[in-house]
């Protein structure tokens, strides 16, 4: 088996050795391949992020969009692509080579989720009990989990910046239905964020905000990725 | 030019493609023959996608095509026997296409049983008598379900979801688009927007769970008298205006840990209904008579 081979058969053999399954076939071939082998550290580094995070298991979504990251780049080369299903036209013309942004959007993507997961987990854990809880307290894990927002902020705004980078190869009202959403969310994160300034103990204003956050990510992601098809 | 050469000049010219085409899109089709409950995928980028279910095991499909630029994608079917799964895609051969250029509209009667998954980021998808799941993803376009019975799941992050009669469970979301579900028996909805509004007209199945929320946008329930359910409503800054007889466990109009809150049970509360908003207004009140 050459190493063409071998890349192939390790491509259609990650997805399920990452999911659990006995395929020895994916570690032999990444003790010989430095690439594959960067690419299977840099995929497990994120399943043991999230391990850490608390997520027993990364979602399905995340591993599609990690793939897919591989795949814009050229990295992996699988049969079919979910894209070129999606359309098959290669060079729809849209952006000169949007692989790069949309590779940036969708790791970002999975950042957010995986950034994302311990906030809105402990937003639920501190649901219930805060009745009665002293605002000062309440004030205590808010700024707390606000190391994790920043984070998980700064990285929709990679997104963000990525995504204005494009915006003008968009077909119009693409854009403008993209445009309107966005602004909906932006809207939505502002004012969350001053209800929450004042009144930190507010739940259901946490999980709105921790909501438009992540409807913001997925828009910006389904937004760039519109410009591979 | 003697008479013959005029005649070969008007026919060329009559059946040149830019003279076919002036004509309006030509109209092609295509007949799948299927087993009773195939999965059936379009993916189109413009254009109507309209859906239909009859008894027959067969996929009949029309297609009308704005430009001959276009193709429509289908995948091989085998000589002999039926086909458990029919993929349909807009293939545009020019990548400068756009808008009404790229347009193709799909119209298709399939099996009733059929699993439906269909892509049209801009144009409107409307999908009738389905017993089958039905998956739908539109960027612009409105979405209009009607009389299916399997589970659907239906996306836009502009275009108004419109699903009416659905029996099944329902999940539907949108950014900017309205929600409105019209005379369901299904026992799970789920529905959730956020500057779109949300309307829910008609009963509620016992031990039903209806979850809906909005950010800015209004909830507006309109049920029967008869309709039986334990209500969980919330608000961070909206109205919360109730018209039906709600045996109340709790009203905190301003002072509680989400804002305005409203509990309480009308009729027997065999069903779940949970509402919450930040500034758009919950309203629960009786359906008018038709």
């Amino acid at each position: 088996m050459n190493q063409g081979d071998g890349c192939l058969r390790f491509d259609e053999e990650l997805t399920a050795y990452l999911e659990g399954e006995d395929r020895p076939a994916v570690l032999r071939h990444a003790e010989s391949c430095e690439f594959c082998r960067c690419v299977l550290a840099d995929l497990e580094m994120v399943r043991s992020v999230s391990a850490e995070s608390g997520i027993d298991e990364p979602s399905p979504v995340v591993w599609a969009n990690v793939r897919a990251v591989l795949v814009a780049e050229g990295i992996i080369h699988p049969p079919l692509s979910f894209w070129q299903r999606w359309f098959p036209l290669k060079s729809r013309g849209l952006i000169g080579s949007p692989a790069p942004f949309a590779a940036a959007a969708v790791l970002a993507i999975a950042a957010v989720v995986l950034l994302w997961a311990p906030f809105v987990s402990n937003l639920s854990r501190t649901h219930s009990p805060t009745v009665g809880i002293r605002p000062a307290v309440l004030a205590e894990r808010y700024t707390a989990n606000a190391a994790t927002t920043n984070q998980a902020w700064q990285t929709i705004q990679q997104l963000e910046q990525a995504y204005y980078a494009n915006e003008s190869s968009m077909e119009p009202s693409l854009k403008a239905t993209y445009a309107k959403s966005l602004a909906s969310l932006n809207d939505e994160i502002r004012e969350c964020q001053t209800s929450m300034q004042q009144q930190p103990q507010n739940t259901l204003t946490q999980e709105y905000l921790s909501s438009a956050y992540m409807q913001k990510a997925q828009l910006l992601q389904s937004a760039l990725e519109y410009n591979l098809r | 030019m003697n008479i013959e050469h005029r005649w070969l000049a008007v026919l060329l010219i009559l059946f040149s493609p830019a003279v076919v085409w002036a004509g309006g899109p030509p109209q092609q089709s295509d007949t799948f023959y299927t087993s009773r409950t195939p999965h059936i995928s379009v993916t189109n980028m413009t254009g109507t996608v309209v859906i239909q279910g009859w008894e027959k095991p067969q996929v009949h499909a029309v297609y009308m095509i704005a430009s001959p630029r276009i193709e429509v994608d289908k995948d091989k079917v085998p000589p002999r026997g039926q086909v458990e799964k029919v993929e349909l895609a807009t293939h545009l051969l020019d990548s400068q296409l756009q808008g009404q250029n790229a347009r193709v509209n799909y119209t298709l009667d399939v099996p009733v049983g059929s699993s439906l998954e269909i892509r049209n980021p801009q144009g409107i998808v409307r999908i009738e008598r389905i017993e089958g799941d039905t998956w739908v993803e539109t960027v612009g376009g409105e979405i209009d379900i009607v009389d299916t019975s399997g589970d659907i799941v239906a996306h836009s992050v502009g275009g108004l979801i419109q699903i009416i009669r659905p029996s099944g469970p329902v999940e539907a979301s949108s950014v900017t688009g309205n929600l409105s579900f019209v005379s369901p028996s299904s026992g799970r909805i789920r529905a959730s927007t956020t500057s779109g509004k949300i309307l829910y007209r008609g009963n509620m199945a016992a031990s039903g769970e209806y979850v809906m929320s909005s950010y800015n946008g209004d909830i507006d329930i309109l049920c029967p008298p008869s309709a039986s359910f334990d209500l969980n409503a919330r608000s961070v800054r909206g109205k919360l205006i109730n018209d039906l007889q709600l045996t109340q466990r709790s009203h905190h109009p301003s002072v509680s840990s989400y804002g305005n809150s409203l509990f309480g049970t009308h009729n027997r509360g065999a069903a779940t209904l949970e509402l919450t908003s930040f500034s758009g207004s919950i309203r629960i009140e009786p359906e008018p008579h038709q």
